[in-house]
């Protein structure tokens, strides 16, 4: 008879709602996302020239990448507050695809954490819509799968047609899987606090100068000037272009 | 005491079924539109669970109508000339009959020969090297790809999106007229998917409605023995990757997996073909280049190529009398199902 007892208690625990605390974890608080896009500390202007850290010059027409799976962080750690159905691509110098709005079960938080590029399991689920559309012009046919983060445009040093460069980096499966968990914390002091009626606006720096030497030296006279395959440089880049990202500000409204 | 517990614990019954019921949302639609008609997947009996599924893309007859309007539409390609259909032809089990390679718009050829679309459900990755990893995405290789359709995605949802017909079609199948990738690829797949063969000879001497012939027999104890451990029953493919011994084709260097793993130890593999209706698909491999199951056959009993990659299993050939390969070839004649490439549901309409 106790045995029956303790049954019925656990099977009552097991049954609670998924959201233990609705009071403290408000759900689809509007969280804005906003990223601004420098090459070193100018601003990204499409079609402008730059010079990388080895003094190497070239023109960067286009910096597209996705951005998934966004979770907002207590101290560090992980509370639940993910955004459902989370994938956002990201477009430099197109300001309608540099920023968008995140609805996310929000409570007092003060870091991020999100995946650059898209998950494994999402590249092997079939025809996808929204940002993950293949219009997008971010997916490979032959060999399936996301690309992560391209970057195009120009430099003396290519002998292509046109002096072009076109580094798309692909890649979900081991041994180079090229996504990147990318964990900011908020500057000291912010914190990203409820209200009614409420939301709060996350401002990132993205550096892209970082693609060259973030974390390895990425030299464009030492590299293909059309990277679309996997090979192992595009870890690499990987590496480098997890190490782009720092938060400037919160803001509550 | 005892009467205390069993009152407390039925009543805790009862609260956690309020509690599970308030949990649950309220989504009960207030104006539905015309919802299209379900239809059933032909799961044979006895077979493996389809590897699709089919949760995120139920079949309907609108959907599957839809999808069959556009895997014969030849306007999917850049200059109106090549459809789906075109190198997948229903009366060749879905190959393009007689031919070694594909046809492609502006005179160009595939780098391989077209492959059946028959039980692709039960497939994880598509295309010889399995480069592509989901029914649903294959369509973009053929209808982006220069030597096939050469023509863009954008370019092929505008011809879609500016037609009366499609838009009534996928409002249809999916509740309004967006006409979108993800609609087109979905109800081409639906198409595909329903693409069963499961009713050949072999098939109902299974199921003790015919016997085999003395010479049937005879080549079934041959394929057991020598072909089921990669031509694996039922769909006489375990959809590995394998090298059989086919020599380097010299003019298109085709190196199979490797393109997709850069894995030299994937040199020269391809996908198992399913051996299903294989009498109807000749020329045969990936290149097209053995013409008859006669030939097929001799390859692995007298001209297996030994490279680094080639499997054990064939290295040293496959011997056989004569008599014996005569029955394997009677055996798989007696896989052919015209039941699939006579069926007017797959047919242009």
């Amino acid at each position: 008879m106790n045995r029956l007892f303790i049954i019925c208690l656990l099977a009552f625990t097991a049954s609670s709602c998924k959201y233990d605390n609705p009071e403290t974890l408000r759900p689809d608080y509007p969280v804005k996302i906003s990223i601004a896009h420098k090459v070193n500390s100018t601003p990204f202007i499409s079609h402008s020239a730059y010079v990388n850290s080895f003094g190497e010059n070239y023109v960067l027409d286009k910096f597209n990448y996705y951005i998934s799976n966004i979770e907002l962080l207590q101290n560090g750690l992980s509370i639940g507050a993910t955004e459902k159905d989370s994938y956002h691509l990201v477009e430099a110098g197109n300001p309608a695809a540099e920023s968008f709005t995140a609805k996310i079960p929000a409570t007092n938080l003060n870091g991020i954490s999100f995946l650059l590029g898209v998950d494994s399991l999402r590249n092997v689920s079939g025809a996808q819509t929204g940002a993950l559309d293949p219009l997008n012009g971010m997916f490979w046919t032959w060999n399936s799968g996301y690309i992560m983060a391209k970057m195009e445009g120009t430099t003396p040093f290519s002998t292509n047609p046109g002096n072009k460069f076109e580094w798309h980096i692909g890649g979900f499966k081991l041994p180079y899987n090229n996504t990147r968990k990318v964990t900011l914390m908020f500057p000291a002091g912010k914190m990203i606090n409820i209200s009614e009626n409420g939301q709060a606006e996350i401002k990132i720096n993205c550096d892209i100068s970082k693609w060259f030497n973030g974390q390895h030296d990425f030299r464009i006279a030492l590299n293909p000037f059309s990277i679309h395959t996997v090979i192992p440089v595009t870890a690499q880049v990987a590496d480098n272009y997890a190490t782009m990202f720092t938060i400037t500000d919160v803001i509550n409204r | 005491m005892r009467k205390f517990i069993v009152i407390l614990s039925l009543l805790s019954v009862v609260v956690l079924f309020t509690i599970q019921a308030s949990c649950k949302k309220n989504d009960a639609p207030a104006d539905t539109p015309k919802q299209p008609t379900p239809m059933n997947f032909p799961q044979p009996s006895g077979w493996p669970a389809p590897q699709y599924d089919f949760s995120g893309n139920p079949l309907t007859e609108e959907g599957f109508r839809l999808g069959r309007k556009l895997f014969y539409d030849a306007r999917l390609s850049i200059d109106g000339t090549i459809s789906c259909g075109s190198c997948h032809q229903q009366f060749a089990s879905f190959v393009m009959f007689d031919h070694d390679l594909g046809h492609g718009v502006n005179n160009s050829h595939t780098l391989r020969n077209p492959q059946s679309l028959i039980n692709l459900a039960w497939h994880k990755e598509m295309t010889w090297d399995g480069g592509v990893n989901h029914i649903e995405v294959q369509p973009l290789v053929p209808i982006t790809a220069s030597n096939e359709m050469g023509e863009t995605l954008s370019g092929v949802l505008a011809k879609l999106q500016a037609d009366a017909t499609y838009k009534t079609m996928f409002k249809a199948a999916f509740g309004d007229e967006t006409i979108n990738s993800q609609r087109m690829l979905k109800a081409l797949s639906q198409f595909m998917l329903m693409i069963v063969s499961s009713n050949s000879k072999y098939d109902r001497v299974k199921k003790g409605l015919e016997n085999f012939t003395p010479l049937e027999d005879i080549g079934y104890q041959v394929f057991k023995n020598n072909c089921n451990n990669c031509h694996t029953e039922p769909l006489f493919t375990n959809l590995s990757f394998r090298n059989n011994g086919r020599p380097l084709n010299p003019a298109l260097q085709d190196k199979g997996r490797m393109r997709i793993t850069n894995n030299p130890a994937d040199s020269l593999k391809f996908r198992v073909p399913g051996l299903r209706n294989a009498a109807l698909t000749y020329p045969y491999t990936h290149d097209g280049t053995v013409y008859s199951l006669d030939q097929m056959v001799d390859h692995y009993r007298f001209n297996v190529v030994n490279h680094p990659s080639t499997d054990p299993l064939v290295r040293n050939g496959i011997t056989m009398t004569t008599t014996e390969k005569t029955g394997l070839v009677a055996f798989i004649k007696a896989l052919t199902d015209t039941t699939v490439t006579k069926n007017i549901q797959f047919s242009e309409q």
